[in-house]
């Protein structure tokens, strides 16, 4: 999460510096030298895709820095499930709802035969105009709502001492005094914040 | 049992209720088995409604939360205002990653309610490996895990200490939506009670702290001393 956060921040930099749309080989390059640096230190596995003038790509990046390009990735625990779909089913130059799709089952298969994967499926399409995140595209382990509850009744813990500490009492030790804009008392300049 | 986060005990659980918020911690510090003291509460406010609950290593509890205690000071001179909890939550998160190659070896719980809001708020913080720290301690073989600020957030209830393996056993249990702060107090305080009842290294007295959109109630529980 940091390291995203970094190399985002970084690469919004690097735009504004070159005055150019960021490629997704750059991103790919800023992270695998970042995590080449900590010699697998810092561990994380990233999937890199996105779309930027030079076209569509995909990448695969570890935590000691290699990078993979290629048609289909899958990264983590679920990831041979993930990819025995892909291996079956993948084709070239699938429309958006077959990728989508693919994807989603992908995942899906990550989340039943891997024990370390689970609960939902999110997708992100990502087109040259704009991305779109779908969070929880789809919810196949929704959990049951409790079948009895166990609430205690009030007064059952037992207490040695309660103190309560209200609002107006914080507000009682407080002074609101209203200063006018001119006159014998100097004024600071306004924050932005107090508009 | 060279592992810091379990040479002093202790125990910390957050829930959210319905407009309200609880947290709750043992008070035992201990050297292993032996009970050093029965008053270390392990909560810290830091603002009328935002609590943090810090259990592991005691050294790093006590400053830990004396660092916080700056950050937040330094927080209210420069923008005159409290923290909200999400922002202590980030504050949190990444003064833990300043600590990425030698962390403090801590389970820090944030519970409070956005005073702009009203919404109540809880979070954690996700237990990652270091391979580091496992180097550094051999002997550890599966239990090398230190949080290092990927912010664990819940809409049901965080547990952290070396009870929180009972401690989700009691939460999963006991836990409900929209509980009113009384029902809510009761709810924590019977699952921390019980937890730290089947874990040796916690336990010896509770605090409860129920947090409301206008008060905020502090409780002493009575519990189990031996």
């Amino acid at each position: 999460m940091f390291t995203t956060a970094l190399i985002s921040s970084n690469l919004e930099l690097h735009a504004l510096s070159t005055g150019r749309k960021p490629r997704v080989v750059t991103v790919m390059t800023m992270l695998k030298q970042h995590l080449f640096r900590y010699q697998g230190h810092i561990g994380a596995y990233l999937v890199v895709a996105g779309c930027d003038p030079t076209g569509a790509h995909l990448f695969t990046v570890h935590a000691h820095g290699s990078t993979d390009k290629l048609p289909y990735v899958t990264m983590g625990s679920g990831s041979l499930a993930a990819m025995s779909v892909f291996e079956t089913q993948w084709t070239r130059d699938m429309s958006r709802e077959q990728a989508v799709k693919l994807c989603a089952e992908a995942i899906q298969a990550g989340i039943f035969n891997d024990l370390g994967s689970g609960s939902n499926v999110d997708v992100c399409v990502i087109t040259a105009e704009k991305t779109t995140l779908m969070r929880n595209y789809i919810t196949p382990n929704v959990r049951e709502r409790k079948m009895r509850d166990y609430k205690f009744k009030r007064g059952t813990t037992a207490i040695l001492d309660e103190r309560v500490v209200r609002r107006e009492a914080i507000e009682k030790y407080v002074t609101v005094e209203e200063v006018a804009e001119t006159g014998t008392t100097a004024v600071g300049e306004r924050m932005d914040v107090d508009q | 049992m060279s592992n810091p986060f379990s040479i002093n005990g202790g125990a910390c659980v957050a829930m959210a209720g319905k407009n309200c918020v609880a947290i709750a911690c043992d008070l035992r510090l201990g050297l292993q088995a032996l009970t050093v003291s029965n008053n270390f509460p392990k909560i810290f406010p830091y603002g009328s409604s935002t609590y943090l609950g810090l259990t592991g290593l005691a050294t790093d509890v006590s400053t830990v939360s004396e660092l916080f205690r700056y950050k937040v000071n330094m927080y209210r001179l420069r923008e005159e205002r409290d923290i909200s909890p999400q922002t202590f939550a980030h504050l949190v998160s990444s003064s833990l990653y300043e600590k990425r190659f030698g962390p403090w070896f801590v389970g820090p719980v944030v519970a409070g309610i956005n005073e702009k809001s009203g919404e109540p708020f809880i979070c954690g913080y996700v237990y990652s490996s270091s391979q580091d720290v496992y180097v550094k301690l051999t002997c550890l073989a599966n239990d090398s895990f230190d949080s290092i600020g990927c912010i664990d957030y819940a809409k049901d209830f965080i547990v952290s200490g070396t009870a929180s393996d009972q401690l989700f056993g009691t939460c999963e249990g006991l836990w409900e939506p929209d509980l009113e702060p009384e029902d809510l107090f009761e709810t924590i305080s019977q699952a921390l009670l019980n937890a730290v009842d089947r874990d040796a290294l916690s336990g010896w007295g509770a605090h409860v702290y129920v947090i409301e959109k206008d008060k905020v109630t502090k409780r002493l529980l009575k519990g189990r001393q031996d």
